[in-house]
């Protein structure tokens, strides 16, 4: 059964990469990139190799691989997303229980880029702790104890949000926990590392956060070979019990979510309802068009889940600045009062999967002869519903909270001016990579592995021309720090760029919409079988 | 008006996928007021063809022309003369019923009182309108196909283009679904239906096509095309039917 799956992991990566050429491009990038990361810690390994240090080599190792592990968990949360392509829930109808699936999956899951290059790297501890024999093998089982963790917590991890975020009634909760959590993480580690800050060496510091690190469920099994070396065999014994605890009891969580998947696939868990009222927002966006456009967009923001998610992000992003900001002895309040600039270049990647979210059902836009411009139009609409008052608040609030009401003009041209712009630019640029992303109700943390690199381009090219569009109106807003009546000019810039940004997105970018419409088609439903 | 007379027309139209053929210079022309069966086996490019028709795949060669209208060089008069259910494809599933029809019917710029006026009708006639406010995605296949068809209709549309129109109804709705399409040919529109169910084309249907290989095989009214077999027998004989071998699959009989 492993070798089935790894096989059948292999074919479909073979047949993706050729089928596109863009999965071909992103794959060879990410093998560079993961190259050069394992160049990179390798050298470093040779380094602490060389200095000899014990303390040094555990510091370091530890703090570093922990923070490996929980990169993986939260990477595949919030960032990346899982791949998807043996989902558990394609295995419904065959009569194979978990427990037969579940070794293959897992060799399977390792067998992508993230996964070798995890295995590579962590291979380095061997060589960190290579002076004694049993050092040494206490590496090599920290390093397959560490490396089981890190993929069955991040599985274990994505599988138990995605039942949450399956049921519309735990849906909304579940996105708000999750961004609050990742909100307090930051918050966490900003205390402790100030805690740690107060009085002591630097060496000392390192030492007390290994051993915090090292006590942790993400630093059990690196923090094995440490032990073995200072001699601390009830530690080391301790360690080893409760890493392979963990691995066992990840495996096992894992197990039952997958059963659960195998029983009861995600798809169509979505919950009855009748759905009320909602008369208001048709009303206020008008009978045309792109006011149903508009209005229908609206109602997505709120019903799919990967919209409310992105929404979530935008929230919390700013908020996680500002209070990383205030746990510090002397926080910066520009940092505080500028944060709001986050969101509205962030808001970029939101908009421009637009298109890709709607997936097939973009064929109605299509054969109904909705207008290229009347399409963009309406979709900035409802997202500027949203996001201009979310905005202004939050901009509102960060100045409130520094107290620079002097700077409220320039926070608010500055904050504004560039969403706009994004908003146009993206409107512009997704017309031609809109990508692709799997189906509402299907795993939300999943991801196609081939779009990711269209939307990434996109991503890229929005960011960078929006960025340079309006670094006239930020240049006027942060030359109003010393000269005040910049902050005027930075309104008018922001007026001017942003009116000509949303031409360009509504005109320029309906007029290539019109001529591309199967086009963009055929990319966003290049999941769909 | 000579042109007025054919509905739909496609000229030469070609579409490959890669190495893969999928329309090879068809050409069909659907009289105005006709009920137009097109039938084929499974990957015979009957969605191909209907999406080339429809806008939604550019074909690689040929012309489709809709009462006159060019559907690649003039796709806005085009498409208001056509409703449109397609196969295979997603609805904005994430709306009610409802909100659905409202949602087709504001983008064909039909004014909003007969958008309401009319959606409650068609809930009504297809059986829905307990259904209406419940999410499109929590509905069953033959219900999806429902609220699909009631998408394609609600502009009152010159022309109707079904993709497997009739898969998954049950039997009353289905029945239903028959008469509302006879009624409106008989009001003067023209339906142009896939299926590959040939007991379904033969009672409904007056003109047929049959594809097989992205090729036309023959075309005309049903008698024609039939000449004196049933559709089916003449169906196996233009497409090639496949005699079962006695030996094969002797597995199969074993259990």
């Amino acid at each position: 059964m492993v070798a089935v799956l790894v096989r059948l992991k292999l074919a479909l990566l073979r047949n993706t990469l050729t089928r596109s050429v863009w999965a071909l491009v992103g794959l060879v990038l990410g093998g560079l990139y993961a190259l050069g990361l394992v160049a990179a810690a390798y050298a470093g390994f040779v380094a602490l190799r060389l200095s000899g240090s014990p303390e040094l080599v555990s510091g370091v190792t530890v703090i570093g691989f922990s923070a490996v592990t929980l990169g993986w968990v939260l990477f595949s949360v919030l960032v990346s997303g899982i791949d998807e392509t043996l989902s558990p829930a394609r295995f419904a109808l065959l009569p194979l229980s978990a427990r037969r699936l579940q070794p293959g999956l897992f060799a399977a899951g390792l067998l992508g880029l993230p996964g070798l290059a995890t295995t590579v790297v962590a291979l380095g501890l061997v060589v960190v702790w290579s002076r004694s024999v049993g050092t040494a093998v206490a590496a090599l089982v920290a390093v397959v104890l560490g490396v089981a963790t890190c993929f069955l917590l991040s599985r274990l991890v994505t599988a138990a949000l995605a039942e949450l975020l399956s049921t519309r009634r735990f849906r909304d909760i579940a996105v708000v926990v999750l961004a609050l959590s990742g909100a307090g993480i930051g918050i966490g580690v900003n205390v402790v590392a100030d805690s740690f800050a107060t009085g002591t060496s630097w060496t000392g510091l390192l030492g007390r956060v290994t051993d915090v690190v090292g006590w942790t469920p993400l630093g059990w099994a690196w923090a094995l070979p440490a032990a073995v070396a200072e001699g601390a065999w009830l530690g080391a014994a301790a360690r080893l019990l409760l890493a392979v605890g963990l691995v066992v009891l990840a495996w096992i969580g894992w197990g039952h979510f997958l059963q659960v998947r195998l029983t009861s696939p995600l798809e169509g868990q979505s919950g009855s309802g009748k759905v009320r009222g909602g008369a208001a927002v048709d009303r206020w966006f008008g009978a045309t068009p792109r006011g149903a456009v508009a209005a229908r967009s609206l109602r997505y923001w709120r019903r799919d889940p990967r919209h409310l998610a992105n929404l979530a992000a935008l929230v919390v992003l700013p908020v996680l600045v500002v209070v990383m900001q205030l746990t510090q002895d002397a926080p910066n309040e520009l940092v505080v009062v500028f944060s709001p600039l986050l969101v509205a270049f962030l808001l970029g990647s939101v908009l421009a999967m637009e298109l890709a979210y709607d997936g097939s059902a973009l064929a109605l836009h299509i054969h109904t002869g909705l207008r290229g411009s009347d399409d963009r139009l309406g979709r900035l609409m409802a997202a500027g519903t949203l996001v201009v008052p979310a905005l202004v608040v939050i901009s509102v609030a960060c100045v409130a909270i520094a107290g620079r009401w002097d700077l409220l003009l320039a926070v608010l041209s500055m904050t504004l001016g560039a969403a706009v712009v994004i908003a146009g630019v993206s409107s512009w640029i997704s017309v031609f990579w809109p990508g692709h992303a799997p189906p509402p109700g299907a795993n939300p943390f999943g991801k196609g592995s081939s779009g990711g690199f269209e939307a990434l381009l996109s991503f890229t090219v929005v960011t960078g021309i929006s960025f340079v569009a309006s670094l006239p109106v930020l240049a006027a807003g942060i030359g109003s720090l010393w000269i005040g009546w910049l902050q005027w000019v930075a309104l008018l810039l922001a007026v001017g760029i942003g009116g000509v940004a949303l031409w360009l997105g509504v005109r320029v970018g309906g007029r290539a919409l019109d001529r591309r419409w199967p086009e963009v088609l055929r990319s966003v439903t290049a999941l769909d079988a | 008006m000579a042109v007025n007379q054919i509905a739909l027309s496609l000229q030469g139209l070609h579409k490959s996928f890669g190495a893969k053929l999928a329309v090879d210079d068809l050409t069909l022309e659907v009289p105005a007021g006709s009920m137009f069966g097109l039938v084929g086996p499974n990957g015979a490019g009957k969605t191909t063809t209907l999406s080339m028709a429809t806008g939604l795949l550019r074909p690689d060669a040929g012309r489709a022309v809709v009462l006159g209208a060019d559907v690649w060089s003039d796709p806005a008069a085009a498409k208001a003369l056509m409703g449109v259910l397609p196969d295979g494809l997603r609805l904005f599933d994430r709306l009610s019923g409802r909100e659905l029809l409202r949602y087709v019917g504001l983008l064909r710029s039909v004014p909003a009182e007969l958008v309401t006026a009319r959606s409650g009708e068609l809930l009504e006639a297809l059986g829905l309108t307990e259904d209406a406010d419940n999410l499109v995605v929590d509905y069953s296949a033959g219900m999806t196909k429902k609220i699909g068809l009631a998408c394609a209709l609600i502009h009152a549309p010159r022309l109707l283009l079904l993709d497997e129109p009739l898969e998954a109804v049950d039997p009353v709705s289905g029945e239903t679904i028959r008469a509302i399409l006879r009624s409106y040919v008989a009001g003067g529109g023209t339906v142009v239906l896939s299926s590959h169910v040939m007991e379904l084309v033969e009672s409904l249907c007056d003109t047929v096509a049959v594809v097989a290989q992205g090729r036309v095989l023959a075309t005309g009214p049903l008698d024609e095309v039939r000449a004196g077999e049933s559709l089916q027998r003449r169906f196996i004989s233009l497409v090639g039917g496949r005699e079962l071998d006695q030996e094969a699959l002797a597995w199969l009989r074993s259990s």
